[in-house]
């Protein structure tokens, strides 16, 4: 079995950010991700070439720069489905599985779309903002009209591409209001670029005349093979508009990944109400040598997981014993200016990414909450009187969370519905304790192994 | 049709044919099983395992496994992880079918 110095999982910002800093202090390392193309989701690449660039910033741009010197190094449609004792991790790829050790390991796995649950969650033609603006970027494929509903800034500037690419945005629906919102763009005068940006978005949706709807949400979805119908109400509970449309785009924000620092022993912790690992500045977790950076530990965006990358890669290079403490010291504190810096204007970002319980009252007993296996309120109502306040007996008693998706849809709104029926705090319900293999994989691709040689 | 490929600011990869539920359609380079069905109008891409009712693409990155199909006759696949190829024969998965419910 192959011994590496350093592994980094995860090859977005934070990912790109940790090997480039790891490759300049001569590291050597292997970073693998599932994706074809480098760049994480925000930087996801595609063969399609846009003149307009609307998605090319100068991050994107910086983080590429040095990525022709390491891309020896990396390994992608490479997915790891365990973690095991002695700093083990098995590799999946349509290659077959293999086991290598790591002596440091980088965890920069990303988030994924929190899955809210409401009557007609289900339907086709529902789908994630994150699911929108991807195929935008990579395909320029996107729904001729849309309503986008969700809760923060990314629906803003989700609905100005759209408009840009041709396409008419029905109404934008979101949970805040807007005092919130011009208290949260107060705070950030002298962050001009990202006012400026916000403004422009603003001004793309008023001069289309987009209806904005604060303080609501989407209650419902309705149609019969496929959407059809949405209906719009105030977080009181009030109905405010029904819109005919076959395409409905929702964004609550997102969910870290913490499914392989849980598994490699890592303590977990509550932030802002989604579970990630307990960090040092250094981005170490509770486990020695395990790092956990950018959105996969914390949702704290593209810029801060870029910082937390370097952070890592230099608390990676301290703890294999390749750098003197003090030019270690220097280093990192560059970094944590930077990093108080970002976590200010973070603050107002996730202000307005606060979902209001509401999201969370809205399935109706009848309401599927786990998708994959088809569990509706009502299982977990019945269930949740003998599950003890523990997500993890829930999902025993009534296979939510077990299926292909591996709970990563469900899982935050399942805490949060045990939470609300038990009166529970989610400190006690706790979260899906993740299994290998993390994805599901094919007989065939485990039986393709290299565990004789090992 | 719901969805489209853009035009403006756009020039995309080289065209070819794909089948869909035994019907050809064009798709281009660089896109996806789930672009290429979207495009084609195609919005439920299979049924749930347990109460068969209708499921389509929803989180676009892999994650949630609503948009599998059936390509070349291999069942339970990710169409939004898969890059479309010329040729390819997509079925999406009908109620009847026993798929992923086994797996």
């Amino acid at each position: 079995m192959k011994t590496y110095d350093l592994i980094i999982i995860g090859d977005g910002p934070a990912g790109l950010s940790a090997a480039d800093q790891a490759a300049a202090m001569g590291i050597t390392f292997l970073i693998i991700d599932e994706n074809p193309l480098p760049g994480g989701r925000i930087f996801t690449q595609s063969g399609l070439k846009q003149s307009d660039n609307i998605f090319n910033t100068a991050q994107k741009k910086r983080l590429f720069k040095k990525f022709s010197s390491f891309t020896r190094s990396l390994k992608s449609q490479t997915s790891v489905i365990g973690v095991f004792p002695d700093n083990i991790l098995l590799l999946t790829s349509g290659e077959g599985t293999t086991k290598v050790r790591y002596k440091s390991l980088i965890v920069a796995c990303g988030a994924s779309e929190t899955g809210i649950p409401f009557p007609g969650w289900t339907l086709p033609g529902v789908m994630t903002s994150g699911c929108t603006q991807t195929l935008l970027k990579t395909q320029g494929i996107f729904p001729k009209k849309a309503v986008l509903a969700g809760t923060g800034p990314l629906q803003l500037i989700l609905a100005d591409q759209l408009i840009k690419r041709g396409g008419k945005v029905l109404a934008l629906v979101e949970t805040g209001s807007l005092p919130t919102w011009l208290k949260a763009s107060t705070a950030l005068l002298g962050q001009w670029k990202l006012l400026k940006e916000m403004g422009a978005c603003s001004l793309t949706l008023a001069r289309h005349r987009v209806p904005v709807y604060f303080n609501s949400l989407v209650s419902s979805a309705h149609g019969e093979k496929s959407l059809q119908e949405i209906k719009i109400s105030s977080l009181k509970g009030s109905l405010k508009k029904t819109i005919k449309t076959d395409s409905l785009c929702i964004g609550y924000g997102f969910v870290p990944s913490y499914e392989i620092t849980c598994s490699a022993g890592a303590k977990q912790t509550l932030i802002n109400d989604k579970w990630g690992p307990v960090r040092g500045q250094d981005m170490q977790t509770s486990v020695e040598g395990l790092f956990a950076v950018g959105d996969g530990a914390e949702i704290n965006g593209a810029v801060m997981a870029e910082y937390e990358g370097a952070v890592a890669a230099i608390g990676t290079t301290r703890f294999l014993g390749k750098i003197c403490e003090s030019e270690a010291k220097k280093r990192l504190s560059l970094l944590y200016q930077k990093i108080k810096k970002e976590e200010k204007l973070r603050k107002q970002f996730n202000q307005l990414m606060k979902l209001p319980g509401k999201v969370f009252e809205l399935a109706s007993d009848d309401t599927v909450i786990c998708r994959c296996e088809d569990i509706t309120l009502r299982d977990l109502k019945t269930a949740a009187k003998d599950a003890n306040s523990d997500i993890n007996e829930l999902k025993r008693l009534s296979r939510v969370g077990m299926g292909l998706c591996r709970g990563r849809t469900c899982g935050t709104a399942v805490g949060e519905i045990l939470s609300k029926l038990t009166g529970s705090p989610l400190e006690k319900i706790g979260f899906f304790t993740p299994r290998p293999p993390f994805r599901p994989v094919t007989i065939g691709q485990l039986a393709k192994n290299d565990f004789k040689d090992n | 049709m719901t969805f489209e490929r853009a035009e403006k600011g756009i020039e995309r990869g080289d065209p070819f044919t794909i089948t869909i539920d035994g019907k050809e359609v064009v798709a281009y380079s660089g896109e996806t099983i789930a672009g290429a069905m979207l495009a084609a109008g195609k919005m439920t891409l299979g049924h749930s395992g347990q109460k068969k009712s209708p499921r389509g693409v929803y989180c676009g990155i892999g994650v949630c496994y609503s948009c599998l199909v059936t390509i070349d006759h291999l069942p339970s696949q990710r169409a939004c992880q898969t890059p479309a190829k010329g040729g390819m024969a997509i079925e999406s998965e009908k109620k009847t079918e026993q798929s992923h419910e086994n797996i």
